[in-house]
């Protein structure tokens, strides 16, 4: 019973909404996908393993653009056809090296692909540095098991223009990446988001205390700068310094306290100050504590 | 045990596979299966491992042991192309395996099964007294304290726990995780999507911790910390989507759960409780906490204003509900201080934090070549928690305290504007300007209420000719803030009217915290991509950022970073690519501090004199190089891939005083005095080669031959050589070295290096 009303939920909804993605050309404007490979028949075998022709055909098509096959993304053929071929003849032919046609290639990849993950792509870092579509994936072939990505898999595809990253991922403290266990989308939305480098959650410490939630609290006794932003001590992609520290402690801790209760001073290389946990050694629950009497981060 | 049966058959089942493969090659490409057809790959194979890598950093995140490995990925379907079935297997029966299952129907729906695990080693040469027991009570051996107890004085009790920890047992410090999930995402209609998943993170094992045992500066024990913790995160989503506006609503639910209320060591150095120390110490581990999180967000091309050109409305409100209700620890689990002032005044802390998040964002092109961004962001950090007074405390499970101390609800709010504009010039030359202002509005226990950046952005794309792409961008920022009140978090740290005990946390006056000191910040980017040829591809990058903390007198007063990289790729003949990359980064921070002796004893004197003052300059240096070949030796049937890479990085922390500390003792003999000391150069070279060669037997058929050789060399004066005793630990400015009377892990970082021959087979199918 429950399950008829859903149902019934779903298709009142789609009734009041309709069905987008609409096709605008004549229909004697294209020319079926078997002209198409009279000519480019090289591009068939690899692209008939992608998604993209597993679902744009007639028979499996959920739209009029879908089962237009490769005229759904290349637009109407028969001009390019009566031309006897080559460029200008009106198909977008999604090469990556002419920014004035980007924008135009983007929004037709969107007309399918909008919403959800990409809902704040306009404007977007990568939007704004006209980065096109398929300067990131590649629809005729298959090259990544995922996404239709450009390189094997994210990390290659990301770090072809995002070097330093791919050399932070080498450093000695860094996250699982480089072991292929984390992906740049864990944490970034390559297609926008409402925060800053393009994190997936609504700020830095959201998107940390998605995995390390231990450290969101509330606590007792809160530290402030680790509720407001955990870069203020730690580097996301990599650090020469343990645990991912901007700094070894005690210099990190240093920034923001010169103490009287520790006199602040640089301590020889062996001190206990120094060496090992250096001062998360008392102060171990610098994070936040929940302690009644931690209000040091001392338990 | 029942770890060691699993992966003894995992590896059973891929030998098994590995000789069915080999003898019996099935087809080529997507083979039918009547109704269906599956397509895949599968690589199977073994390992021999030589050299010396029994190491964490070997081990970090992965497996690469000598025996059996295996993975694969298959896709299994209809030819009609709707059903599917897909699965990937990575690293079976290893401790770093990966599993993915996918059923759905392209384009309409699927559904989402995984599993992973995953090793994190801290270190394998821990040693610790300490003997685990339930509910997270660690004890040391029967007589360990008391024998110490009964030496007199700190020297011969120094000389006892040295004794006592010569022969402490080696600890495991490594905890996994596991991870699973399940996700279903069905479009009943275009335009319409349920997106629902769950997702189970569970970690155990231990990780290591320490706790003091007396203050300021006193005893201290590290060891092994157990871990036992879980994550549940529920996210489900409707998504609406139309040509002309899209619309979801979301909902993050991410519940933290640790089955270990508190952990409990006992007290190296003593034995029995007494009224100004504990025989052990107690800590709150990290509370159990819930994060309910709902959103709507979408966006609108503003057809119905009929405007002469295109413009997009995006929005997201968000809006965050944080709890955390786990019952209170008592103040100490020392038997002997007993008070009334360590009465609790609730049972736990009712933490109650809501966060708004509003983005909106309105893009427009009036002129055919110009684009226009406006966007606001707000988060908002509202505290609820109620503020606690504590009227006495225990400071490590020692003495009581008749001191008052306030918590804190902690909150903040913080605003940022964007007005972006870009001007397309022609089909070479994009022009962009923009203008940021970010505020931090914070609540009064800190320092700085308000702080404000105004950023100023300039940037150009240039396409010179089709093969080449160039950008820029520079920003220069502005930070001021409202008044610093050095001493204003104090008074909800402690009650405004305990003086003395604000004279006891005191800051020095003159220091700016970073997060919330003025600042002037430049920053520029350059990114070139050139393709002159099919043939080459280069890239090149660099950039440059100096933060100028310009009004911290103390505290950090500059960090300034910049790097360059470039790869090139190069194919000088069909059959070869060489491709090779480097890139450096700098960063340097420059800090001042002041030593600041001071008395043990009331009234307190802390003597503040500028000749105590030091600066220290840190900086790193990373080198990244790499240099890597395939070759197609013989076409269709032999390729060969050669490849070399190195990090060399150098951590450095220099000092300098602006003259040798002032020889005066403080008002009691607690000083340390002395000069600055430079620390040494913690350095780290991560050297990997690899030379594969693949024999493709048949098309569908390949036997690989890999040999990687690693090696890893760290210096880092902080873990090598550490010891669970380590005899001149407690050393002053002076050179001066006092007893001892820490326990610390001996938790060494170790090298490695690492021969590795993998043989395997892959098939396609």
């Amino acid at each position: 019973m429950k399950l008829v009303g859903f149902g019934n939920f779903v298709f009142a909804l789609s009734v009041l909404l309709g069905c987008p993605v609409s096709v605008s050309a004549e229909p004697g404007a294209y020319v079926g996908d078997a002209t198409c490979y009279a000519c480019h028949a090289d591009t068939k075998a690899p692209y008939a393993k992608t998604i993209h022709a597993r679902v744009l055909t007639p028979e499996a098509g959920r739209s009029e653009k879908m089962k237009l096959g490769c005229e759904a993304c290349h637009g109407p053929g028969r001009a390019h056809v009566e031309a006897g071929g080559g460029k200008g003849t009106g198909m977008l032919a999604f090469r990556a090296d002419d920014p004035e046609n980007i924008a135009v290639e983007n929004a037709n990849c969107l007309s399918c692909h909008s919403g959800g993950a990409r809902t704040h792509w306009k404007g977007s870092a990568h939007d704004s540095g006209d980065l096109a579509c398929t300067g990131c994936h590649v629809v005729m072939e298959n090259r990544s098991l995922r996404g239709q990505l450009r390189e094997e898999n994210e990390i290659e595809t990301c770090t072809g223009c995002h070097l330093m990253q791919r050399a932070k991922t080498k450093r000695d403290a860094h996250m699982p990446v480089r072991e292929g266990r984390l992906q740049c989308s864990s944490c970034h939305n390559t297609h926008g988001s409402v925060s800053e480098s393009l994190l997936t959650h609504t700020s830095v410490n959201e998107n940390c205390y998605s995995c390390h939630a231990e450290k969101r609290g509330p606590f007792l006794w809160e530290h402030a700068p680790v509720n407001e932003n955990c870069l203020n001590c730690h580097t996301a992609h990599g650090s020469t310094r343990q645990k991912m520290l901007r700094l070894e402690p005690p210099r990190l801790c240093q920034q923001c306290h010169v103490e009287s209760l520790h006199p602040t001073e640089a301590r020889q290389p062996s001190n206990k100050f120094v060496i090992g946990g250096a001062c998360n050694s008392c102060h171990s629950a610098i994070h936040g504590s929940n302690h009644p009497s931690g209000f040091a981060f001392t338990r | 045990m029942k770890r060691n049966r699993n992966c003894g058959l995992g590896r059973i089942a891929i030998a098994s596979v590995s000789l069915f493969v080999l003898f019996n090659p099935p087809a080529f490409g997507d083979t039918d299966l009547g109704d269906l057809r599956i397509s895949g790959e599968l690589e199977t194979g073994g390992r021999i491992v030589s050299g010396d890598f029994s190491s964490a950093p070997y081990e970090k995140y992965r497996e690469l042991r000598p025996g059996m490995f295996g993975s694969g990925h298959f896709l299994l379907d209809k030819p009609d192309g709707r059903f599917y079935l897909r699965g990937e297997a990575i690293d079976v029966g290893e401790r770093d395996e990966l599993y993915r299952l996918e059923l759905g129907r392209w384009g309409t729906g699927r559904l989402e099964l995984d599993f992973g695990e995953l090793r994190h080693p801290y270190s394998i040469n821990a040693r610790s007294p300490y003997s685990a027991g339930s509910d997270g009570v660690l004890t040391l051996p029967s007589g360990f304290a008391s024998t110490i107890q009964g030496l007199g004085g700190n020297a011969a009790k120094s000389a006892g726990l040295a004794a006592a920890l010569a022969g402490a047992p080696s600890t495991s410090l490594e905890f996994r995780q596991r991870s699973g999930g399940a996700r279903l995402l069905f479009k009943p209609l275009l335009g319409i999507e349920f997106d629902t998943s769950y997702r189970l993170h569970d970690k155990t094992g231990t990780q290591p911790f320490s706790l003091g045992f007396g203050s300021p500066g006193g005893g201290f024990a590290n060891f092994a910390a157990p871990k036992d913790e879980r994550i549940h995160d529920v996210r489900s989503a409707l998504r609406i989507v139309r040509d002309a506006w899209n619309l979801e609503f979301g909902y993050n639910g991410n519940f933290f759960r640790n089955d270990l209320d508190s952990i409990t060591i006992d007290n190296p150095l003593l034995a029995t409780d007494s009224a100004t120390a504990s025989s052990r110490g107690r800590m709150a581990t990290a509370p159990d906490n819930a994060s309910h999180a709902f959103s709507v967000s979408g966006s609108s091309s503003l057809d119905f204003l009929n405007l002469d050109f295109p413009t997009q409305l995006t929005g997201s409100i968000s809006y965050g509900l944080r709890t955390q209700d786990q019952s209170f620890l008592p103040h100490t689990i020392n038997s002997a201080v007993a008070s009334a002032l360590l009465n609790l005044p609730e049972d736990s802390l009712g933490g109650d934090v809501r966060t708004f998040v509003g983005n909106f964002q309105l893009t427009a092109r009036p002129l055919p070549r110009l684009n226009l961004k406006l966007r606001h962001k707000i988060y908002d950090y509202d505290n609820h928690t109620d503020t606690l007074v504590l009227p006495g405390h225990s400071v490590n499970d020692g003495a009581l305290v008749s001191s008052a101390r306030s918590s804190t609800a902690n909150e903040y709010r913080r605003n940022q504007t964007f007005l972006d504009a870009s001007y397309r010039v022609n089909k070479v030359a994009k022009l962009m300007a923009g203008y940021e202002w970010e505020q931090w509005d914070r609540s009064s226990d800190r320092e700085v209420r308000e702080l404000d950046e105004h950023k100023l952005k300039l940037g150009l794309n240039l396409n010179p000719v089709r093969w080449a792409q160039l950008r820029m961008k520079y920003d220069v920022g502005v930070r001021r803030g409202s008044p610093y009140r050095p001493f204003h978090h104090l008074a909800h740290a402690v009650l405004e009217t305990d003086t003395a005990a604000a004279q006891l946390q005191s800051q020095l006056v003159d220091l700016r915290k970073f997060d919330e000191a003025d600042r002037i910040r430049n920053h520029f980017d350059v990114l070139a991509v050139l393709l002159p040829c099919e043939d080459v591809s280069v890239n090149l990058l660099g950039s440059y950022t100096r933060s100028n903390y310009d009004d911290s007198l103390y505290g950090l007063q500059d960090d300034e970073r910049w790097d360059v990289g470039g790869d090139v790729v190069f194919r000088p003949h069909e059959r070869v690519e060489i491709a090779t990359n480097y890139s450096f980064e700098s960063i340097r921070l420059q800090q001042k501090s002041r030593w600041r002796p001071r008395n043990f004893a009331s009234p307190v004197v802390v003597i503040d004199d500028f000749v105590n003052d030091w600066l220290s300059r840190s900086r790193d240096r990373i080198h990244n190089a790499g240099l890597s070949v395939d070759v197609v030796l013989i076409p269709e049937r032999l390729d060969a891939r050669f490849g070399y890479e190195i990090q060399f990085a150098n951590a450095s922390t220099d000092t300098r005083g602006d003259s040798r500390f002032n020889a005066a003792p403080p008002p009691t003999s607690s000083g340390d005095g002395g000069s600055p000391f430079d620390y040494p150069d913690i350095e780290n070279i991560l050297q990997t080669f690899l030379s594969e060669v693949s024999y493709h037997v048949k098309e569908n058929l390949t036997l690989k031959a890999q040999y990687r050789f690693e090696r890893y060399d760290l210096t880092n004066f902080r873990f090598d050589d550490l010891d669970p005793y380590e005899g001149s630990s407690n050393i002053d400015g002076s050179g001066t070295i006092g007893s001892s009377l820490d326990v610390f892990l001996g938790n060494e970082i170790e090298d490695y290096n690492a021969h590795i021959l993998a043989l395997s087979v892959i098939l396609e199918f």
